[in-house]
């Protein structure tokens, strides 16, 4: 990724509306392959609700975290310059 | 969240492939996803290194935005190891490596799927998925209670393209080049951190 990111730098002049095709193709890809592997598994088919349920528990609690978070920090900005941050 | 919708369905119609068999494949038998996944992350990389606009404006942004992705992982780990005290189930480590996905599901459902087993793979996916959902909808009611940021920290790594708009909307113009930063900082954090923890 960071080789990608150097590389990146030298061809800026590269058009970026192919590179984001071929970045979802490559993802497509990828899921597709994922989706084979747990089709496969019997195991993960029979408990896809339960596992759909955690997703969305560690989904919404990491939203809450974050957001719970950001406001401090928002709190402490504007504390720490007074009326100067947008 | 056309997008989102797109992936999926590519990943409906793997899992349908794969319990009718298909297509005969079998992930411990090779490494294609890995090959696929190391193409993957070059790209991405060169397309945050290709891109001039966000780079050059990032010198725009107050010294003190530079902290909000941290607050953003951190928020998100405190808030995954908090439900872990209530999951028997699961690892703190595990539930640790998905809530680092920070919204990025298509690479994180796959490293943790490398590293964990498909079964944890489709949890990191699940629950992505319904972290860029929930900032999606959610923005405006975010910025109601809890500031301006919290939609960009909410967003985690999708800020700087599925979820831009709607903090463009919600949180104001002004905010755009600070959830760019944040998202590429972000999506940067997610190899890492998803590795780390998946290896404790």
């Amino acid at each position: 990724m960071l080789l990608g990111v150097a590389t990146g730098l030298f061809f800026r002049r590269f058009s970026l509306s192919w590179l984001q095709f071929l970045i979802n193709i490559l993802i497509w890809l990828l899921l597709f392959l994922l989706g084979l592997e747990v089709g496969g598994n019997k195991h993960i088919i029979d408990g896809f609700a339960e596992l759909g349920i955690e997703a969305i528990l560690i989904g919404s609690s990491a939203v809450i975290g974050s957001v719970v978070a950001s406001a401090l920090f928002m709190r402490w900005l504007t504390k720490k310059k007074g009326q100067n941050i947008k | 969240m056309k997008g989102s919708v797109v992936i999926v369905i590519f990943f409906v119609l793997g899992v349908y492939s794969g319990m009718n068999n298909f297509i005969p494949y079998s992930a411990e038998q090779n490494n294609l996803s890995f090959y696929v996944l190391c193409c993957l992350m070059f790209f991405v990389g060169f397309s945050i290194g290709a891109n001039k606009d966000s780079l050059e404006s990032f010198k725009k942004i107050h010294p003190y935005y530079f902290l909000l992705p941290v607050v953003t992982v951190v928020g998100t780990l405190v808030g995954v190891t908090f439900l872990s005290l209530f999951f028997a189930n699961r690892s703190l480590q595990d539930v640790l490596a998905v809530g680092s996905g920070f919204g990025y599901y298509s690479l994180s459902a796959i490293f943790i799927s490398k590293y964990k087993g498909a079964e944890l793979g489709t949890v990191a996916l699940l629950a992505n998925i319904t972290r860029e959902i929930l900032t999606l909808l959610l923005a405006p009611l975010m910025v109601k209670y809890f500031g301006r940021l919290a939609p960009i920290s909410a967003g985690g790594a999708t800020t700087m393209d599925t979820t831009l708009p709607v903090i463009s909307k919600y949180s104001g113009k002004e905010y755009v080049v600070v959830s760019v930063f944040h998202g590429v900082i972000v999506d940067l954090s997610v190899p890492f951190l998803v590795t780390l923890f998946c290896l404790l």
